[in-house]
């Protein structure tokens, strides 16, 4: 998942990356196949101010497909 | 860890995965909050209740007696030992603001610092806070600048009449003719709430006493170390060579950490005094009214137009409410400034008027804040030209680019004075209707979804002055012309080359930048570069990051550092090599003969240097090391195009946003991936900005947001997948680069601002103030009365 987030450049300042790294690595616990929805949802919980999420869900969903 | 995702043969150009990100995505990233210092006192501070008051007494009697406190700092003890802030000149002042670190006689903002508590620990800080007791004689209070401005209003500041911190007139063309001679006027009111920044990361600091050689070490949250070093020195009357600023992993800045502000300068006092380390961090409760805020304008424009759509004037009346102080540094004339100067943007517009105040109020100040001004500027524009295409019966894409300023008329010189040239205002709106196939956009709004939803098509363009040098002033009327920012590059004695600069990046991966450029200009590998900065003791001078300048100035200042050690490398190695100069070149961090018959690597010429300097003459072993400062002169305009679509719900008020498309130039780009982050970041701060974020006061001065359950900023799931595309041009600067770090946020509050209203004329409703929460789209349709 960090290796994910840094190839996936979802993160900026990085002050809510290891928030969003623990949700994700929830996240895939519980569903290891999660649409964009899903992810979305499941990091709904964490603010992040610099990436506009997107990268952030790229790098998960990117995870789930490197993990499967 | 380095490694590329796609390979160039250029480093410039592609996204290089930073290094400068890996401590951070495995947890050991150093925040202000992680660093603990031996014997570390801690600071609270109690704040203002009252929006406005005099204060009658203060009483700290209790808390000083509480066991754990060190001492009580009160704004009187502070009289005559330090220099309280005083608004920086400008050409448009009103009257001066007097803003002492710690109110003396008066507070005029809920949360402004009264006294300073230093304890064992913050919770006996905190504790000792609740124990002073303050008698405040409540002030009648100021909460609207429009109010404010008039005659009977009460005084702020004693200085400043009519309390306007700023105020400008200004007019070029014939204006009233253009009126006159009009096919069309178009008028609206137009008025964005107040917000701010939300950093994750709040403001805060560490300051210590005798660390290394320095009298007094400043570890803070910030974007600006020297400048921050150059002000507290001044301050506190010291010599500027005593004090050291570093900047620790930063999270988040937007411009909230460029301002200079009161507590972290009472830390630094303290640390002095008690000679001791303190430490102070903002908790969000102080953040919410502490750290500046931003917006909150009141606008009125006109346009004028002929027949066919072309704009002939603008005209505009704009009242800031700026709060209470001038915000120091860069002084009140920020928002109200640029708002009305730039709001031709990327637009032909021959003449221009308008009357800009800011006012001064009993609120929180107003500080510069990601692409200061330009966003109402953008969005109330681009409302009068859709209501002018509308009562023109003419399509909105095609009235903006007949309007749009087109590279054949560059370089163009518009009505507010500056400018445009090397940037694509046209090329970026045809890309954007291209890929947002705007002809369909258009054809499915017209055909009834069933939902019972209303459909609204925005469309923005926006031009954003990037990289400002000394021929630009940061904001106009400004005495700050920053323009004197260095690099210094350093080939150290194993052969790796270091990048030194104090330009602290808050996400934007300068040094990954200034790595690549350096690659680039001499052929090291991208693995043998590594790079300091935010630190004043090991950088040389520069600004800092604001503006969205840093890429600009470091990335010049790299490729002119880099240019001049090429040289000592090339003449080194044809001495050591014994062939001519012309005939090496440098690649992969080896100079060789183009032939590649002898070759000598940077290491080896690194050690060389050092080590055997007895073998080499003097005047080709000047040392690997260099010092370049960088001024681009003149800014370079990035632009850019977004359309957005949105869906309202007309029984709740809702806007959901289906689909949103930009095509940006933001000159030649650097690293892709983190461009895209930067703008897509912006694009997201601008959707809070259209529909979430508003800090709220009541009639009384109180802040009734100061949670973030009462401020909504964006999640994950209010967002849309962003589609972003490029059309860029290289601007004039060194190495064509433009900034891109505020852009993007202009024009997402002008394409949801249009898109809004689009969908709420097809019901003949109109929207005027945003955030667009659902109460105001519900007012706009006329489902809910209207304000009086």
């Amino acid at each position: 998942m960090q290796q994910m987030f840094l190839e996936n450049f979802a993160l900026q300042c990085g002050y809510c990356t290891p928030g969003m790294l623990i949700t994700a690595i929830e996240l895939l616990r519980d569903n290891p196949n999660p649409t964009e929805q899903e992810v979305r949802e499941a990091i709904s919980g964490n603010l992040c101010r610099c990436s506009g999420y997107q990268a952030i869900v790229d790098a998960i969903l990117a995870a789930s497909k490197e993990l499967a | 860890m380095s490694d590329t995702r796609f390979i160039n043969q250029r480093m410039v150009g592609s996204s290089v995965i930073p290094d400068e990100a890996i401590p951070l995505v495995e947890g050991d990233g150093r925040f202000l909050n992680d660093i603990k210092l031996p014997g570390m006192y801690h600071v609270a501070f109690l704040r203002s209740q009252h929006a406005h008051a005099r204060l009658r007494s203060i009483d700290a009697g209790a808390a000083r007696s509480l066991p754990g406190v060190i001492k009580v700092l009160t704004g009187h003890e502070l009289l005559g030992k330090v220099d309280p802030f005083r608004s920086m000149p400008n050409r448009f002042s009103g009257g001066e603001s007097i803003q002492h670190w710690l109110a003396v006689e008066k507070v005029r903002f809920c949360g402004e610092a009264i006294c300073a508590v230093v304890a064992e620990d913050r919770a006996t800080a905190e504790d000792a806070v609740e124990l002073i007791e303050v008698d405040y004689d409540p002030l009648p209070v100021v909460t609207d600048p429009r109010l404010g401005e008039r005659d009977d209003a009460p005084l702020i500041h004693d200085a400043c009449i009519n309390n306007y911190l700023i105020k400008r007139e200004y007019e070029r063309g014939n204006v009233d003719e253009a009126f006159r001679n009009a096919d069309l006027v178009v008028k609206r009111k137009f008025r964005i709430g107040r917000k701010q920044a939300l950093c994750l990361e709040s403001r805060g600091c560490v300051a210590g006493y005798r660390e290394n050689t320095f009298t007094l070490t400043v570890w803070i949250s910030h974007q600006l170390p020297y400048v921050v070093r150059h002000y507290l020195a001044k301050h506190l009357r010291m010599p500027e060579t005593d004090v050291r600023v570093i900047v620790p992993h930063t999270g988040g800045g937007f411009g909230q950490k460029a301002s200079i502000y009161p507590e972290e300068f009472v830390c630094a006092y303290l640390a002095l005094q008690l000679r001791r380390p303190v430490k102070w961090v903002e908790d969000r409760l102080e953040n919410m009214v502490a750290s500046t805020h931003a917006r909150d304008q009141y606008l009125e424009v006109q346009l004028a137009a002929d027949k066919d759509g072309r704009i002939l004037a603008i005209s505009s009346d704009v009242w800031v409410d700026v709060g209470a102080y001038s915000t120091y540094l860069w002084s009140a004339g920020m928002e109200p400034l640029q708002t009305a100067g730039l709001m031709p943007g990327p637009y032909r517009i021959g003449a221009m008027r308008y009357r800009t105040r800011g006012v001064a109020t009993n609120k929180t100040p107003v500080g510069p804040y990601r692409a200061v001004g330009r966003p109402s500027a953008s969005a109330s524009l681009e409302l009068l030209i859709d209501e002018m295409a509308r009562k023109l019966e003419l399509d909105p894409l095609q009235v903006r680019l007949k309007n749009l300023i087109p590279h054949e008329a560059m370089p163009y010189r518009n009505a507010n004075n500056l400018v445009h040239d090397n940037v694509n205002y046209v090329p970026c709106l045809e890309l954007a209707v291209a890929k947002a196939d705007y002809e369909r956009l258009r054809a499915e709004q017209g055909r009834d979804s069933g939902n019972g939803k209303l459909r609204g098509i925005g469309l923005a363009c926006y031009a954003e002055l990037t990289g400002l040098g000394t021929s630009t002033a940061v904001g106009p009327g400004t005495l700050l012309q920053p323009g004197r920012d260095a690099v210094t590059l350093r080939l150290e004695t194993t052969g790796v080359l270091t990048i030194a600069a104090a330009l602290p990046s808050q996400g934007q991966r300068i040094m990954t930048a200034m790595r690549q450029v350096a690659c680039d200009e001499l052929g090291i590998r991208l693995e043998d570069i590594t790079s300091i900065s935010n630190d004043t003791a090991t950088a040389p001078y520069g600004f800092g990051t604001f503006a969205s300048r840093t890429a600009v100035f470091g990335s010049g200042a790299t490729i002119k550092a880099a240019r001049e050690l090429r040289q000592r490398l090339l003449a080194m190695a044809a001495f050591l090599l014994q062939v001519p100069v012309e005939q090496l070149t440098i690649a992969n961090s080896v100079v060789q003969t183009i032939d590649r018959s002898k070759s000598i690597s940077l290491r080896d010429m690194a050690e060389k240097s050092y080590f055997s300097a007895k073998d080499i003459p003097q005047e080709l072993n000047q040392g690997f090391e260099v010092t370049a400062f960088y001024d681009p002169k003149f800014g370079s305009f990035a632009a850019g195009a977004h359309i957005a679509v949105v869906d309202v719900d007309p029984s709740t008020g809702q806007v959901e946003i289906l689909r949103y498309v930009a095509a940006e130039d933001v000159g030649t780009v650097i690293n892709p991936a983190v461009v895209e982050g930067q703008i897509i970041g912006g694009i997201v701060q601008g959707i809070g900005e259209a529909l979430l974020e508003e800090l709220v006061y009541d009639e009384q001065g109180q802040p009734r947001t100061v949670t973030l359950a009462d401020y909504l900023v964006p999640s994950a799931l209010e967002i849309p997948r962003i589609e972003l595309h490029h059309a860029n041009t290289p601007s004039g600067a060194l190495g064509g680069f433009k900034g891109c770090g505020e852009g993007s946020i202009i024009g997402a509050l002008g394409s949801l601002a249009c898109a809004i209203s689009d969908a709420l004329s097809r019901k003949g409703g109109d929207i005027h103030e945003f955030p667009a929460t659902p109460e105001r789209v519900l007012k706009g349709l006329g489902v809910l009365p209207a304000d009086a």
